[in-house]
């Protein structure tokens, strides 16, 4: 066991490498703020998703292979990538109808 | 976002949530290390084997749990499970009473690969079956449109029905899976059992399946939404029954 604390520590040491400015998604009245997110191809981003409404939301793509709560009025953080070029969908699970967006890689 | 003193305060978790703690390699599963939180699973699990020795076909198993995710990173399942064993005379019985862990340690895609630490206590409701406690990692990979998961268990009998020679024995378990598309992805698992820790058995006494599985997910229920798993496991050592069919239907909903 410790062996494995010891390999996951090194493996969590090595700092990953992010797009210089993390980029942000705000959820107001249940839809993205952006809808539209450009990021470079081929490089990880950090993404905060801020949600403003007064209601937990989903941030999901099968896309991005990325579920995540965010609980109302609060944040968090969701790594995405290296993408190829490419459009990528984002969807509010628990709004549907109307939070949808998109991540364009170039 | 986790730093790495939280990491390692999640493992640390991990283990006191061990406390006294074999997977239910009964049910053939491949577990994640991503843990969503809110969300309440029912879960079932079963596989039935196939060979003409009847040692080592009919052995039936299955399981049904329920699990929530009560942060982001801890998500406990209690399951139940009925078995079959393999041989003549046996018939279904109710054998275990299961509490399972997984513990989030790393974010999703933050590092080269998701980490996630897994722990299991076996409360055997047989008196001639011993309690057994599962733990260990849980390691994924995502590449491209393909994610692979490891999961390197080693179990361990307790109580007074446990077998003394038997050790810590180690489980793996190996999927692979192609993210085709959410209602339809193929891959395949591995399943080994190579013996105690410190002693493998030989290699064709070693338990060794593999073979292909579908997954997928079906949203248009209503309420929550259906994930499920189909598998034909072929055994690849003399130990290991011919054939094994395996499924795993997964009722997701919001709390």
């Amino acid at each position: 066991m410790k062996r494995f604390a010891f390999a996951a520590a090194l493996a969590m040491l090595a700092a990953p490498a992010f797009a210089d400015d993390p980029l942000v998604l705000s959820i107001k009245d249940h839809r993205f703020q952006p809808d539209r997110l450009e990021i470079p191809a081929d490089t990880k981003v950090k993404l905060t998703v801020r949600n403003l409404d007064s209601t937990a939301e989903e941030f999901e793509s099968y896309d991005l292979n990325r579920e995540k709560v965010v609980a109302a009025g609060s944040e968090i953080t969701v790594f995405i990538g290296p993408l190829a070029a490419g459009n990528y969908k984002f969807f509010g699970d628990f709004h549907q109808d109307t939070a949808q967006g998109v991540i364009v890689a170039r | 976002m986790p730093t790495l003193n939280a990491a390692l305060t999640r493992g640390v978790a991990a283990l006191l949530l061990l406390a006294p703690c074999h997977p239910a390699w009964a049910d053939f599963k491949v577990f994640s290390p991503l843990v969503e939180q809110g969300e309440f699973e029912y879960e079932h699990n079963g596989d039935v084997t196939f060979d003409r020795n009847p040692y080592k076909g009919n052995e039936k198993s299955f399981t049904n749990e329920l699990a929530y995710g009560f942060t982001s990173w801890w998500e406990p399942e209690l399951e139940l499970e009925t078995d079959h064993q393999p041989a003549p005379g046996e018939h279904m019985r109710f054998t275990q009473l299961t509490l399972e862990n997984t513990v989030q340690l790393t974010e999703a895609g933050e590092y080269w690969a998701n980490f996630g630490f897994f722990g299991e206590y076996g409360q055997s409701l047989r008196h001639d079956q011993a309690n057994e406690t599962t733990f260990g990692p849980i390691i994924q990979k995502e590449w491209g449109q393909t994610v692979h998961t490891l999961n390197l268990f080693l179990e361990k009998e307790l109580g007074s029905a446990q077998d003394p020679g038997a050790g810590y024995q180690v489980h793996y378990a190996w999927q692979s899976k192609w993210r085709l598309s959410e209602s339809f992805e193929p891959g395949f698992e591995v399943y080994g059992a190579p013996g105690r820790i410190d002693r493998f058995s030989g290699f064709q006494d070693q338990e060794l399946r593999a073979g292909p599985v579908v997954y997928g997910l079906i949203r248009s229920l209503g309420l929550g939404e259906l994930r499920y798993q189909v598998g034909y496991l072929t055994g690849l050592t003399n130990g290991t029954a011919a054939s094994t069919i395996r499924w795993q239907f997964e009722w997701e909903m919001r709390l």
